[in-house]
């Protein structure tokens, strides 16, 4: 059988810095593949070649045995390869429908002027995904996930040979996702190949049946996808990880312990948001603590972490920092308070485009490096070098464009920018998205030892699991108000899944008053 | 982490979303980039009706038009740019050469084929900016900066010796003829307009053209060719400053390399008037018309108060800040939303 798509010895560096080597890749038709490695591997620069957004320096790409010259993503599409992107690339004042056909509207006459209405195919590919009812919406007017949807609905639009996810799920909630799995199963069956890379590795089992490694560049190896996570993540990191993540979650246990008998630091008092997202919550964070906020999107979990951050406005309610009011009007004011914020749409609310990795971690921190309104080169330097060194960002240089890194790299550079403030309290929206599983451990242990110290963290996060294994305590909102509260030892997916649907069975007298 | 449940919440039906939709619609209207232009230009005319008896006569609201069709044509040209996130402050340049050139060659040929001329050469100039720009990808404040040198620098070569005056009376024909009641020179204008407005709403490319403002490597990803796009917009704009200058010029009778700057500086404020954003994407040729037409009422409504018609850049200043302010602040206030 022709493989439906296949690169031979494919080779390509940035700046001299080789992010492939000498890489060989196939996927046969109906297959469907698993892409893993660490954050900076190479996953999302081999898809940028196989999808013509790149261009490699050396070796060979063929589509049904047909060798080929993909010089921009176009080239790529009209043979079948659709593409979601890790970053979800839309243009913002385009509807669903708009964004959906970009690049191929279908035109009347030879002045090239637009039919009315959705083609049928811009249709199906929205149905395909459950967006058919918001085809002419906006992307302003679009959650995060259902963006995600549309950029999928893209990619079906042309993937009919090959259709590449780039960490899909990243902003996915449980349903979605669920919903997505569905939607590979059918196109597999239609003899679509998928070509799925993720983080989260659970998610591997239900979706591929082979995985294909990735480590510094090259492909190290290709496994079932019945093989143990510890063992995925040995290859991945090229050494055997010994029960790391057991012995990371005892100490949480043992810290969580001490814990408790320490006094409340953040308290919010009747908070209830200015445009009724959630009302009348009390919340107390203690000192030492992990709370998470869990909740479907329209829980309002993700607006209370973003109010508690000053990048929401109240409508009434107080929040107390050590029992002082601290204002919470704008991030800045917080920020100047203690408390620090790590936004979730890395893109949109993050990354500045063209600042250095050095002056991406630095930036809330300047105040700490300056005299005078001077910025001190010297402890700026040094500082920036602790930050990343601390977080694990890997660069081959601190003066690169923070675009120049790997998505995953992205993240823990804003992470470090975080923790660069020394807050008291650390609030965050996703805090590992697109972070490997290695680099993940690394963030929980700061967070770690800012709990051990007397701060504490709140987060807000989609991925289930991660709530599972951080938090020392999670609060699950529904519908604006908050109807459980789940302490360490009842903290499992399962049970976070029932809550967010406000079905745990001894809590439904308290979420329907 | 799999769930079996593959429905998806549904909208709720009934009478709440349509409340909702109708204050949606609404909203939606006074967000418009058009709607303050809209705004102003309506309470500016309803003023100068009612205040001065001489706004509404026949020939004044010929002379609107007249005055205002340079501005139109030119305005339209420059949206083109600004929509694909560049800018073109190469336009004065233009309407000096092209007012030189088909002043030069007026004598020589038909007048339409002199204006022809003149304008082909514009485009021209269009294409070589979108290169620069699209291709090359140079800053295009300074690519267009330093091309509009060089075409004040070739129109003021030209005429060395003065203003070119041919001697060809239809030359001046198209600004001082009418067509029944209205000015030759206003149908041409609305005519410029009408093409950009069925480009930038109907036609492929100008769907391209705001894509590539919104996000243009969303676009590219998209698969459309970006420096096409970006060339086209040049083009067109070459087109229509290139006409405007024929306008003015047939509006003088001779070809001035002088002409340009003012224009240029009016036809941005006019842009921004009618709310278009400053490489955000975001504007349409409805509210550039009404950007316009405010800025010619304004000149008019001076010129009835017999004031000294400099004033006329200091309201249009002031207007243009006030213009930006209502549309930035709907946006404040629901700051937290985006
Ligand atoms: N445009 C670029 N300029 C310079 N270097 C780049 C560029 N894009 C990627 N790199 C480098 O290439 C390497 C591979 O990056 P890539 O984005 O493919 O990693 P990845 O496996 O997708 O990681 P992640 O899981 O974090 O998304 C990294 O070291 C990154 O810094
Ligand atoms: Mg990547």
């Amino acid at each position: 059988m022709t493989a439906a798509v296949a690169v031979n010895g494919v080779t390509k560096a940035f700046n001299g810095v080789a992010a492939l080597i000498d890489v060989d890749f196939a996927i046969q038709p109906g297959e469907a593949r698993g892409l893993v490695g660490e954050n900076g591997a190479g996953k999302s620069t081999l898809i940028n070649v196989i999808s013509g957004a790149l261009q490699p320096d050396a070796g060979a790409i063929e589509v049904d045995g047909q060798s080929v010259n993909l010089r921009q993503p176009n080239d790529a599409m009209l043979r079948g390869i659709g593409t979601v992107h890790q970053q979800n690339w839309l243009i913002p004042g385009f509807t669903a429908a708009q964004n959906v056909e970009l690049g191929h509207e279908r035109t009347r006459t030879f002045v090239k002027v637009l039919r009315r209405g959705n083609s049928p195919s811009t249709q199906e590919a929205l149905s395909f995904v459950g967006m058919a009812d918001r085809a002419g919406a906006t992307v302003e007017g679009l959650s995060l996930a259902d963006r995600q949807l549309v950029a999928i609905a893209r990619a079906l639009f042309h993937g009919t040979r090959l259709l590449i996810f780039d960490e899909p799920t990243a902003a996915l909630t449980p349903i979605e996702i669920g919903y997505l799995f569905d939607v590979i199963d059918r196109l597999r069956s239609a003899g679509t190949a998928i070509l799925y890379v993720t983080h989260r590795l659970e998610e591997l089992p239900r979706v591929a049946e082979q995985i294909t490694v990735m480590r510094a560049g090259r492909v190290v190896g290709q496994r079932p996808s019945s093989i143990a996570e510890r063992e995925l993540v040995g290859l991945m990191a090229g050494e055997e990880v010994v029960a790391q993540e057991d012995v990371a979650v005892t100490d949480r246990r043992r810290r969580t312990a001490s814990s408790r008998a320490l006094k409340p630091l953040l308290v919010g008092q009747d908070l209830t948001d200015d445009e009724d997202a959630f009302r009348s919550i009390d919340l107390t964070v203690h000192a030492g603590e992990v709370l998470a906020l869990v909740g479907l999107p329209d829980s309002g979990a993700v607006e209370l972490t973003q109010a508690l951050a000053g990048a929401r406005r109240l409508e009434r309610g107080r929040i107390l920092l050590d029992g002082q009011p601290v204002n919470t009007r704008t991030p800045q004011s917080a920020v100047r308070g203690g408390i620090s914020y790590l936004a979730g749409d890395r893109k949109l609310k993050g990354v500045i485009p063209n600042s250095t990795v050095a002056a991406t971690v630095t930036l809330s921190a300047l105040h700490r490096v300056s005299r005078a309104g001077f910025v001190r080169r010297r402890r700026d330097d040094a500082l920036a070098r602790q930050l990343i060194e601390e977080c694990g960002v890997k660069a081959a240089s601190m003066t690169l464009p923070i675009t120049a890194l790997s998505g995953g790299n992205q993240q823990k550079a804003l992470f470090a920018r975080t923790l660069a403030t020394q807050p008291r309290v650390i609030v965050c929206e996703d805090p590992t998205a697109g972070v490997d599983p290695g680099g993940r451990e690394a963030l929980y242990e700061l967070l770690g030892e800012a709990c051990a110290k007397g701060d504490a963290v709140l987060f807000s996060s989609s991925d289930l699991r991660e709530v599972a294994t951080l938090s020392d305590r999670a609060l699950v909102l529904w519908r604006g108000r908050l109807v459980a509260e789940l302490a360490r030892d009842e903290l499992s997916v399962a049970r976070l899944m029932s809550g967010q649907f406000n079905q745990l069975p001894e809590l439904k007298a308290m979420g329907s008053d | 982490m799999t769930v079996d449940v593959d429905v998806r919440p549904a909208v709720q039906p009934g009478a709440e979303q349509d409340r909702r939709s109708e204050r949606g619609r609404l909203r939606a209207l006074v967000e418009a980039p058009e709607f303050f232009a809209f705004v102003f230009l309506v309470v500016l005319g309803a003023f100068l009706a009612v205040a001065q008896s001489g706004f509404l006569l026949e020939f004044n609201l010929q002379n609107v038009g007249r005055q205002t069709s340079v501005l139109l044509v030119l305005s339209v040209g420059i949206l083109f740019v600004l929509l694909v996130g560049g800018i073109d402050l190469s336009v004065g340049g233009m309407i000096a050469f092209a007012s030189v050139l088909a002043a030069h060659f007026a004598d020589q040929m038909s007048v339409v084929a002199a204006f022809a001329i003149a304008v082909a050469a514009c485009m021209a100039i269009g294409a070589i900016n979108g290169l620069l720009v699209g291709v090359a990808e140079f800053s295009p404040i300074v690519v267009t900066l330093a091309v509009g040198q060089v075409l004040t620098g070739v129109a003021l070569l030209m005429t060395a010796n003065g203003p070119i005056q041919p001697t060809n009376e239809s030359y001046s024909g198209l600004a001082t003829s009418l067509v029944g009641p209205i000015p030759t020179i206003f149908i041409a204008a609305i005519a410029c307009v009408v093409v950009a407005h069925v480009i930038l709403s109907r036609a492929r490319l100008g769907r391209y053209v705001y894509a590539v403002g919104g996000n243009e490597t969303a676009a590219w990803l998209a698969g459309i060719s970006t420096a096409r796009v970006k060339i086209a917009a040049y083009v067109i704009c070459g087109m229509f400053a290139g006409f405007a200058g024929v306008l003015a010029s047939s509006r003088i009778g001779s070809g001035d390399a002088s002409l340009g700057p003012a224009e240029m500086l009016m036809a941005f404020a006019a842009v921004f008037l009618g709310g278009v954003g400053f490489g955000t994407g975001r504007g349409n040729v409805i509210g550039v018309v009404f950007g316009a037409l405010t800025l010619g009422v304004i000149g008019n409504g001076i010129d009835l108060y017999q004031l000294d018609s400099d004033w006329q850049y200091i309201v249009s200043g002031c207007l243009i800040i006030v213009a930006i302010a209502f549309q930035v602040l709907p946006g404040r206030l629901h700051w937290r939303r985006s």
